[in-house]
């Protein structure tokens, strides 16, 4: 079967999954609502599913997703639940809030959302849709960018649940607001849609933590879209953990929309799935914004993980920084795309990205396409990709101090990866992800 | 303490070292002087353990055992420390982690306790006066911005930690000024015991005014073609080395 009709097949059975769920909507087929849906639908089926031919998925194969008969998740077995401890996914980090989700469905009696802080709204997405339906959109506006433009779409068909974040004007919130997605290993490969919304009004400021994690092996498929905004002088920091099962698959596109003097930063450490894409898409509403883009992944055995990110500086005097980093092991691929478009009004745009790339193994690949768009003249643009071995000569170095090859390895791939870690400024978050690599390269080496 | 015989070494079939013989006993103190090209650098990076250099005949016996036998850090554990001549960066790696980590490690293969954080920072603080170097280097990335002089005494630093039987300083002398060598050559010394060697790898007499050697080896094309004692230095400072190419054959048989 070639690949385009893999995605034919694969559309065909998302129409009847939505063909069954209006169906379940009874009265409610004319709200604004479901309006939306059919929107999104109609406009998924006229552009159909990415292939290999797409420029955009070119490194990824999206075949072993599409040929897995997905079905819609289920509510999870209350015993699945009262296994769950949420407070050991995030040891030692206090946070303000959080939210748990299991196979994508909002669990309260799991959730921690009271001692809110004045100014600020926190609430399952069912609930703030419920009060304001027109919270989600079909697609973020002028977003045209194919790469993430279908799965979003089929999100927005789709999103039932997620979480509502919104900090009104003057308002800050110290500790971060948890995001907990879990997954039970459900015996049916089923699909979530999770939709996060995230407002940061005039002057406030907070911190999310999206953290994505596995109860039981099995597959999967998590589709998240998150819009972020950022209003005038507000800062927004957004941190992704993703260590979901080694069977699951994750497609996610994260938007943001960033004011005067305000900052987007997004730090995303990756670890899990068989398959990942994220894609990143910020825009630069206004002058004197800041956005920062880093990035840690770290597959092994045959995991991929690719990442698409694109920062449109649409406004002048606006400072990009990006970095992105991948430590490869086993038979791992590893993909990093990085646009930075900086528009003809952007003068005086300061714009770094780096891309630099450790592989462990003989079989590991990653492919890093840096792209610079510059259309206006008076701009400070960089770039650079480094794809490489071990150094040997700071090899020898610490094994000529008595520290064994392993060790040393060890020493040097967690050194690559601390400058991803110490960006992160929860200090409690800093040293459950330095364990978390440790781990990972720990057992990334027995295997390997 | 150390013994090489006969040893031939070389990278990628071209042969560097051409039957080295050298006896090194406990409290000595060994120069190894030669011009650019003559196989200094090799020999102290065949001693430690480098892998990029094939050993094609003799052997090289410590303290009773074959130490091509060992890996590099098996060499470190058992007291071989090497100087190095380019000091490496490793961005991302606290000294003082480093350090510990080493210090550890040797420890451990020693049958020692591994010594806690407080325990550690005692012994290092001590140590680097001895090295006269600034505390704040400690929490410095591995010699990343370090000056040629912090580099130098940073190795020190760890030689004075890792308390090694046998110490090659490989050109430690290149890139220093008159008060860092100096600074440098009294730690050496300092550290220097009856019960352990060194072997002070040179180009210049310069380094020999401050760590006076009891054996001075002249390395020509692969071969010691000459051993004295310290005098054999200033000659060779006042001469230079184009007199002891002519020497060759001779002096390795008879060494």
């Amino acid at each position: 079967m070639n690949s385009s009709m893999k995605q034919q097949e694969a559309l065909q059975q998302f129409q009847t999954h939505f063909a069954a769920y209006e169906e379940r909507l009874n009265g409610n087929a004319g709200s604004p609502d479901h309006l939306r849906r059919k929107t999104a639908m109609q406009q998924l089926a006229d552009t159909g599913l990415p292939t290999l031919r797409d420029e955009d998925w070119r490194y990824t194969n999206l075949n072993p997703v599409l040929k897995t008969g997905f079905v819609p998740s289920t509510m999870p077995k209350k015993e699945v639940l009262t296994i769950v401890n949420t407070r050991e996914f995030l040891p030692d980090v206090q946070s303000a809030a959080r939210l748990v989700f299991v196979d994508g469905h909002f669990i309260a009696e799991l959730s921690q959302l009271t001692g809110l802080p004045q100014g600020c709204t926190i609430s399952s997405l069912s609930s703030a849709v419920a009060e304001t339906p027109e919270l989600i959109s079909t697609a973020p506006a002028g977003v045209t960018d194919s790469a993430v433009r279908q799965f979003t779409l089929l999100n927005s068909a789709f999103a039932e649940e997620g979480a509502y974040i919104r900090a009104a004007a003057g308002c800050i919130l110290e500790d971060p607001v948890h995001l907990l997605f879990l997954s039970s290993g459900a015996p049916q490969p089923c699909i979530h849609h999770p939709r996060i919304i995230l407002h940061a009004e005039k002057g406030s400021e907070f911190t999310v933590i999206e953290q994505y994690a596995a109860l039981e092996t099995g597959v999967h498929f998590t589709n998240t879209v998150v819009e972020s905004t950022v209003a005038e002088g507000a800062h927004l920091h957004h941190i992704k953990l993703q260590d979901e099962s080694s069977e699951a698959f994750h497609i996610s596109a994260t938007y943001a929309r960033v004011s005067r003097n305000a900052s987007y930063d997004n730090h995303y450490f990756g670890l899990g799935s068989r398959l990942v894409r994220n894609n990143i898409h910020a825009v630069f509403e206004d002058e004197q914004a800041e956005c920062t883009l880093n990035g840690l992944f770290l597959p092994r055995d045959s995991q991929h993980m690719d990442h698409h990110t694109v920062i449109d500086h649409a406004q002048p005097r606006c400072n990009s920084h990006e970095l992105y980093k991948g430590i490869l092991n086993g038979e791992s691929r590893g993909v990093f795309s990085g646009k930075i478009v900086v528009r003809k009004d952007a003068q005086q745009t300061d714009a770094r990205q780096a891309s630099n790339n450790l592989l462990l193994s003989e079989d590991a690949v990653v492919d890093t396409k840096p792209q610079l768009e510059i259309w206006a003249d008076d701009v400070k643009c960089t770039h650079g990709a480094t794809i490489g071995r071990m150094d040997d000569e700071a090899l020898f170095y610490l094994r000529s101090r008595g520290i064994a090859l392993a060790e040393a390895r060890n020493m040097l791939s967690q050194a690559f990866a601390s400058e991803l870690v110490s960006r992160v400024r929860n200090e409690a978050l800093r040293s459950h992800l330095d364990s978390l690599i440790q781990q990972r390269l720990e057992s990334s080496r027995k295997d390997g | 303490m150390l013994e090489i015989r006969n040893l031939h070494a070389g990278i990628e079939g071209k042969e560097i070292l051409k039957g080295i013989n050298l006896t090194v006993n406990p409290g000595e103190i060994h120069a190894i002087m030669g011009p650019n090209g003559s196989g200094k650098s090799t020999l102290a990076g065949v001693l430690a353990g480098r892998e990029e250099f094939d050993i094609t005949e003799g052997e090289i016996i410590y303290q009773g055992k074959n130490l091509l036998d060992f890996s590099a850090e098996e060499r470190a554990c058992e007291g071989v420390f090497l100087a190095f001549q380019y000091p490496v960066e490793i961005p991302g790696v606290s000294n003082t982690y480093f350090l510990k980590a080493a210090l550890n490690a040797v420890r451990k293969y020693r049958g020692v306790d591994e010594l806690d954080a407080m325990d550690f920072l005692a012994l290092i603080k001590e140590k680097m006066k001895l090295v006269e170097m600034d505390q704040a280097l400690l929490n410095r990335p591995v010699n990343e911005g370090f000056s040629g002089g912090e580099k130098k005494r940073n190795e020190i630093l760890q030689m004075a930690v890792l308390d090694p039987m046998l110490a090659i300083l490989d050109e430690t002398d290149s890139g220093l000024d008159i008060d860092a060598l100096r600074i440098v050559a009294n730690g050496v010394n300092k550290l220097h015991t009856p019960q352990n060697s060194a072997i002070v790898v040179t180009h210049y007499q310069r380094l020999l005014n401050y760590i006076i050697p009891d054996v001075v080896h002249v390395l020509v094309n692969g071969r010691i073609v000459k051993s004295g004692d310290k005098e054999l230095a200033f000659h060779l400072e006042e001469h230079g080395y184009d007199w002891a190419r002519d020497l060759r054959e001779p002096a390795a048989q008879g060494a």
